[in-house]
């Protein structure tokens, strides 16, 4: 490697893990560790125990601490790997290895912050409000806009402290709620408002976000969401459905297209294959036959699904899919079936205490490497990062998610 | 007779498009989203 090359490849390194921590939400709201690989152990042990009487004698009580046997092993990886011809590399102005370099850094943090911020949804210990807790109808989403979202974090805020969250707080948000709150702070008009107003929320964290009432709040669309879509009836040749902007074409025979499903004999073998190629992030392909076939999603359709971390279920009795994603995605459908149709989709804030999750980000797990390919006139750029993240049992009151629509 | 009521009791297929099948849609959608609400509850 000359030294020209050796200094490029040192700059995109940089860049990378510029990137990969700049723009990540979660290595700002979390308690993080860049240290420790391997497995690590519950830091927390229990409140002390306090022994409050008037002085009678002079002997007291002596109390016991405890520490939960809880353990996290860091063995989750994001990883990023592409192969880059010569040609392209030598013939484009774009500088092609550094640029994926910087989008690998900036994918695999986008995706970090997607399992991150998904684990307050998830843990079991973990409180999430609902509509029930303002008034509403429990298991509802709160229905959130400019004129409710100050009750969403007031409430939230007032359910961590009773939790004895007393450090300061964060709130991240996706791009709906950031709106409903910057529409409450323009209607309101005063001064607290004025930052918002003039400059928009923090939505790439390079320093903290905006305040509201003593709480941070960061503006993400790595947010968990869930949407059903309701599909009772086969689809007509040609229907389509689209999330996340990648659109999915039910097809009576696969034409070569990308992202087809072939519809099945019934809608339940239907909707159980779409199903099956969401979970795989679109990027497989089944041969077709009576109740089976898909095509592959494009290039791109692949990458924009394979950072959601999809979980879809297929429930034939509802006659549903239910689709988890650790982002906000928009929807749409173009189904002939007239009671065919998405349900509104929800999302789950999170609200916490700075550091009420862990999140293990070892230096020593981050690599990136220019590999050469034997028979291959290129090389293939591979970066990755291991990780993992949780909530212990001690900081589970002191951060919930919030269920909104 | 008997032949007539079942097939009052047929799906009515409504044109693509028209305000019938947008109305349809909005009313499946509602009565998804109470079903979704419903289980979550349970």
């Amino acid at each position: 490697m000359s030294t020209t090359q050796d200094a490029r490849k040192k700059f995109t390194m940089a860049k990378a893990q510029e990137n990969l921590y700049a723009l990540n939400v979660a290595n700002i709201i979390s308690d993080v560790d860049t240290t420790k690989m391997g497995t690590v152990y519950n830091p927390y042990a229990s409140t002390a125990t306090i022994s409050n009487v008037a002085h009678t004698s002079n002997t007291y009580t002596v109390g016991t601490y405890a520490i939960d046997a809880d353990s996290l092993q860091i063995n989750r990886k994001a990883i990023a790997s592409e192969i880059v011809g010569s040609y392209d590399e030598l013939s484009m102005d774009l500088g092609i290895i550094e640029n994926r370099g910087m989008e690998f850094g900036a994918g695999i943090s986008q995706t970090i912050d997607g399992y991150v911020l998904n684990l307050p949804v998830v843990t079991s210990g973990v409180d999430t409000l609902d509509d029930g807790d303002f008034a509403g109808t429990p298991g509802n989403p709160k229905t959130s806009s400019n004129s409710v979202i100050d009750d969403i974090i007031n409430v939230g805020v007032q359910e961590i402290e009773l939790g004895n969250a007393y450090d300061r707080k964060f709130l991240v948000v996706s791009s709906y709620e950031s709106t409903d709150l910057k529409g409450y702070l323009q209607s309101t008009g005063n001064q607290v408002a004025d930052e918002i107003i003039r400059n928009g929320f923090q939505s790439k964290v390079k320093s903290i976000g905006t305040t509201f009432s003593g709480v941070d709040v960061y503006q993400s669309n790595n947010i968990t969401q869930t949407v059903v879509l309701g599909l009772a009836t086969n689809p007509t040749d040609g229907d389509t459905i689209t999330f996340a902007g990648v659109t999915i074409t039910f097809v009576a025979t696969l034409s070569g297209g990308a992202s087809e499903v072939h519809i099945a004999s019934t809608v339940d073998i239907t909707r159980a294959n779409l199903v099956e190629w969401l979970n795989a992030d679109g990027a497989s392909a089944e041969a077709e036959a009576t109740d089976t076939g898909y095509s592959a999603a494009s290039t791109t359709d692949k990458a924009t699904l394979s950072r959601l971390g999809i979980v879809a279920t297929n429930d034939n009795s509802g006659n549903t899919a239910t689709i988890t994603s650790n982002g906000v995605v928009r929807v749409s459908e173009d189904l002939t079936d007239a009671t065919d149709t998405w349900g509104t989709p929800y999302r789950y804030l999170v609200l916490g205490e700075y550091g009420f999750m862990n999140l293990y980000l070892p230096s020593v797990g981050m690599d990136y490497e220019e590999k050469p390919v034997s028979g291959t006139d290129g090389k293939e750029a591979f970066m990755r990062q291991f990780y993992n993240a949780t909530i212990w049992s001690k900081k589970k009151t002191r951060g919930l998610a919030i269920k909104v629509n | 007779m008997a032949k007539e009521e079942t097939k009052k009791e047929e799906k009515v297929v409504l044109v693509k498009g028209s305000p019938e099948w947008r109305k349809a849609k909005q009313d499946a959608r509602a009565e998804l989203d109470a079903r979704t609400n419903a289980v979550r509850q349970a």
